[in-house]
């Protein structure tokens, strides 16, 4: 097992190393240069101020310098400064990251809260009327694009309906002066939305795999002979089937965290939720590349972890896994 | 005509963290097969023991890791691997599964008419007599020409896979349990047109298997093989009229019988051959679990033993 | 000549006669298509981005324009049905190219193993573990000179290792089977084995996620462009559309705007996956047969 986990983090050190230069160099490549833009703004700034400038933020230093200042930085936890907003991106990025991961979280529990139920009765109660609603209803959250849902919900429940607010992660005046459970309360109001845009369509991953694995082991031989040895139908159910069909949910969750933050991007956008994934398009638009590059290279090893996390859980749950 | 010289065979076992290779099978150990023109050989022996290993080798399926195959004198060892090597007309394969050994998706006409079409040039005319000329000899009828696999039985298949075979005029035939999926009254069937092609178009066969019955109708020679290495070797009456080495008595003994009245002396002769095995266990293997090499012990006959005096 | 009676189109067309629904989803999928082809041929691209002062925002089935015009007076009409045309170009395009070169590699890989199937993996690997939007939005951030041509590539280079591995897989299990090493012992070329044998075996398999495929290009190459990345803003399409709700007051006051595009979309999204499903159905039949 151990082996296993060192094998990978082996594998994974030299990905990250190429994931923060391929990081890197792109983000190189966004337009926006801060000393340019101080020379838009005040044509008669003099050339001492604009080389100040370019030395505040490294940018007189050729590439591969560069680079290796900021990976060490990085090591350090220091990930340079935003050219907007004249703080550390690494300050920023931990205000945001709360939101996303109250975000993610939320989702996750909507998800499994929806999914497990609806896949665990479709599949005991095959062929109903409410297997085959189950079925359709999983069809239809499947081709459905997340901006699409998020969209229509946002209108009808934010707008239209007004039962949610439509921006923010908290009610501002609660953030200054409310209690610790209004601050939780105003923060769950606004994430609602949101979180049930994104749980809801990941429902679908956990149906169809609960749903196949149920059918399949209902049919399964050690099944028959439980029941031929005398055994109650609910425990044969509950101890037998069940248990060995929520094995593969392991490896929706380790994706799942995989796609928390690709999907945030949009997400959050949709719903103004101040989170890094909105943080992410207003630093495009804003051409802030320190922003960007530290949010990247964050998101990239984000994925590679819960790609990690997801492989572990995978083995450690199901032991007909082999470790190749 | 074909010679197989210290084949070995030996595939890498890889572990640990780097996926080092930690140690290696031994499927093939040292193996050398002498089969003469118009022979019949029988490669006997267990699953895993290495037959379909050796067969495989020798049509270039497998990666040799040491040994040398002649054809007719030449040796053929690294050209047999090319896939369009002149030397395919000249060696052939039989497979064993008469359900995936054949493309599903082609008509029998485009499986027997492939091999035409990588060899010789030949027109579409030609190709379609050949086809046809081979069908009929293995008793299929023409209007078949263009069904589909599974529109056959698995005898009719197998049938099919030998006039595949046979397309290209090949002399030496490797028939690699030819007949262990099908049922055992077609087996006899599809034997019998394999001697009554052996007859016709002078062909050479090996014939792997792991059934001694089968091979005693078909073949003239047979060699008994175990943990990679030929234990036994020699006619027919040598094998099973005077069978030397404990394994060939171990597989001898678990032929089972029709006769209920010999069930006793089946019975007493198993249980014999076990305590045989236990006693002299040492006289063919060695410490490590590796049989000997071949000594002989007739013209015709050799066994995998110590020294030749044991026998 | 009798034909195989269990091809996989044959059987593709019975579950279509079984199921009306799914007749139903292909036929207006197909329509949809060819109506978005056909009528773009008629419209005049210039004329349709002339800015009309007059006639700003203004509600459907007004002054003859079918869905209303936009903030600029642009026909929404026109411009969801050229839009339509342009996204399904995209998405075409993008799973061609996916398609062919992760089918290929995954074949090459597969087959051959070895140093192939390593490079070929280690990229997979390396590529799949990338965030791809974030990653996508960025190069088409920086890409010089940017056209819906480099767009495409941009979505090709993450798109195409979705192919990999699952082709890759089936070829691993196919190319064990006895066909194919009697194949090699017959003498045939690797080249012709691969795609003369080994693909049409593949083929229920690649169609299903062909068309899986067409579904999501579709839906990443809308999404990016309603962030603004993608499609430039003088090039009608769905994500175009359905940006104008990015404003507050567009999305309050004038869903006609952006509810046709999303209504559209949708429809396009569940009659491609009811066309996967039918696949997948027929798929099946054949390994009951």
């Amino acid at each position: 097992m151990y082996k296993f986990i060192l094998r990978r983090l082996i594998i994974i050190l030299p990905a990250l190393f190429l994931v923060s230069i391929v990081v890197f160099f792109t983000s190189e490549a966004l337009p926006g240069d801060p000393s340019m833009q101080e020379l838009m703004n005040r044509p008669d700034a003099t050339i001492e101020e604009i080389m100040k400038i370019q030395e505040r933020y490294n940018l007189d230093k050729p590439p591969l310098e560069r680079y290796t200042l900021w990976l060490k930085g990085t090591l350090k936890g220091d990930l340079g400064k935003s050219y907007t907003f004249r703080t550390d991106v690494a300050n920023l990025i931990k205000e945001k990251m709360f939101n996303t991961f109250f975000l993610g979280m939320t989702s996750l529990v909507i998800m499994f809260s929806i999914g497990i139920p609806l896949g665990v009765f479709s599949a005991k109660y095959e062929g109903s009327l409410f297997d085959r609603t189950v079925l359709g209803y999983n069809f239809f959250t499947l081709s459905v694009p997340s901006f699409v849902l998020g969209i229509l919900m946002l209108y009808y429940f934010g707008y239209t309906l007004g039962w949610f607010p439509t921006s923010g992660s908290i009610n501002p005046s609660v953030y200054d002066s409310g209690t610790q459970i209004q601050k939780l309360g105003s923060r769950i109001y606004h994430v609602i939305l949101p979180a049930f845009t994104a749980g809801i369509l990941s429902t679908t991953t956990i149906i169809q795999y609960l749903r196949n694995e149920i059918i399949k082991n209902k049919g399964k031989d050690y099944v028959k002979t439980a029941r031929a040895k005398g055994q109650t139908e609910n425990i044969i159910y509950n101890t037998h089937i069940l248990r060995n069909s929520f094995l593969p949910i392991s490896s929706v969750l380790g994706f799942y965290i995989t796609g928390i933050f690709a999907g945030s991007v949009i997400t959050e956008t949709i719903f103004s939720y101040p989170g890094i994934g909105k943080f992410f398009l207003d630093a495009i638009n804003l051409r802030d590349t320190p922003i960007v590059t530290g949010l990247v290279l964050f998101m990239s090893i984000l994925t590679l972890m819960g790609s990690l996390i997801s492989d572990i859980l995978i083995v450690s749950v199901d032991p007909r896994v082999r470790i190749d | 005509m074909l010679e197989i010289k210290n084949l070995s065979v030996h595939f890498p076992v890889r572990g640990g963290i780097l996926n080092r290779v930690l140690s290696v099978v031994k499927a093939v150990d040292d193996l050398s097969i002498k089969i003469e023109e118009g022979e019949a050989y029988g490669l006997v022996g267990e699953s895993g023991c290495g037959k379909t290993t050796t067969g495989r080798s020798i049509v270039g399926l497998n990666k040799i890791t040491s040994g040398s195959i002649f054809y007719n004198g030449d040796e053929i060892t690294s050209t047999i691997k090319k896939n369009n090597s002149p030397i395919r007309e000249h060696i052939q394969m039989i497979f064993q599964d008469p359900y995936s050994s054949l493309n599903s998706q082609k008509t029998l006409y485009q499986i027997v008419a492939e091999p035409l079409r990588n060899f010789g040039n030949r027109s579409e005319e030609e190709i379609r007599k050949r086809v046809l000329e081979m069908t009929l000899q293995v008793g299929i009828s023409e209007d078949a020409l263009y069904k589909y696999p599974h529109e056959f039985s698995g005898g009719q298949r197998q049938r099919i896979g030998i006039a595949r075979a046979l397309t290209l005029n090949p002399a030496f035939i490797v028939a690699d349990e030819a007949v262990s999926a099908l049922d055992v009254s077609i087996q006899a069937q599809v034997i019998n047109y394999m001697e009554e092609m052996q007859g016709k178009f002078n062909l050479t066969y090996l014939f792997i298997s792991h059934d001694l019955n089968v091979v005693k109708h078909l073949c003239s020679k047979i060699g008994i093989m175990h943990k990679g290495r030929i234990v036994e070797e020699g006619t027919v009456e040598d094998i099973f009229e005077n069978p030397q080495h404990i394994y060939t008595k171990k597989l001898l003994s678990s032929i089972p019988t029709e006769h209920p009245r010999d069930r006793e002396k089946v019975f007493k002769f198993r249980k014999e051959v076990a305590k045989l095995h236990k006693e002299t266990e040492h006289l063919f293997y060695d410490e490590s679990g590796r049989p000997y090499d071949l000594k002989e012990i007739s013209p015709t006959h050799k066994v995998a033993i110590k020294e030749v005096n044991n026998v | 000549m009798i034909k195989n009676k269990r091809t996989f189109f044959y059987n593709f067309k019975e579950e279509l006669k079984s199921h009306p629904l799914s007749m139903f989803a292909v036929i207006l999928l197909i329509s949809i298509i060819a109506f978005a082809f056909i009528y773009s041929l008629t419209v005049d691209m210039d004329a349709l981005y002339k800015i009309n002062p007059r006639g700003r925002n203004m509600p459907p089935m007004t002054d003859g324009y079918l869905l209303g015009t936009d903030k600029g007076g642009k026909d929404i009409f026109k411009l969801l049905v050229v839009g339509v045309r342009n996204s399904i170009m995209i998405a075409l395009s993008v799973t061609t190219l996916s398609s062919l070169i992760g089918i290929n590699l995954g074949v090459m890989a597969g087959y051959f193993g070895g140093k192939v199937d390593n490079i070929t993996m280690r990229a997979v690997d390396f590529i799949s573990l990338l965030p791809s939007f974030i990653f996508q939005i960025i190069l088409i951030i920086t890409i010089k000179n940017y056209t819906p041509a480099k767009f495409v590539l941009i979505l090709v280079l993450f798109n195409w290792i979705g192919y990999v591995r699952m082709i890759r897989a089936s070829t691993l299990g196919e190319g064990q089977k006895e066909y194919i090493m009697a194949s090699k012992v017959l003498g045939t070329p690797n080249y012709k084995i691969i795609y003369k044998q080994l693909i049409p075996n593949l083929v229920p398999l690649i169609s299903l996620r062909i068309i899986l495929g067409l579904a999501s290009s579709l839906t990443i190459e809308t999404g990016l462009t309603y962030l603004g990345f993608g499609l430039p803003a003088n090039t009608p399409s769905i994500g175009q559309l359905i940006s104008s709700s990015r404003e507050i007051s567009t999305m309050q006051n004038y869903p006609w705007l952006w509810m046709p595009a999303v209504f559209v979309l949708l429809v396009m999204m569940l009659c491609i996956n009811a066309t996967g499903q039918t696949v997948n159905r027929a798929l099946m039949a054949k390994q009951k047969a």
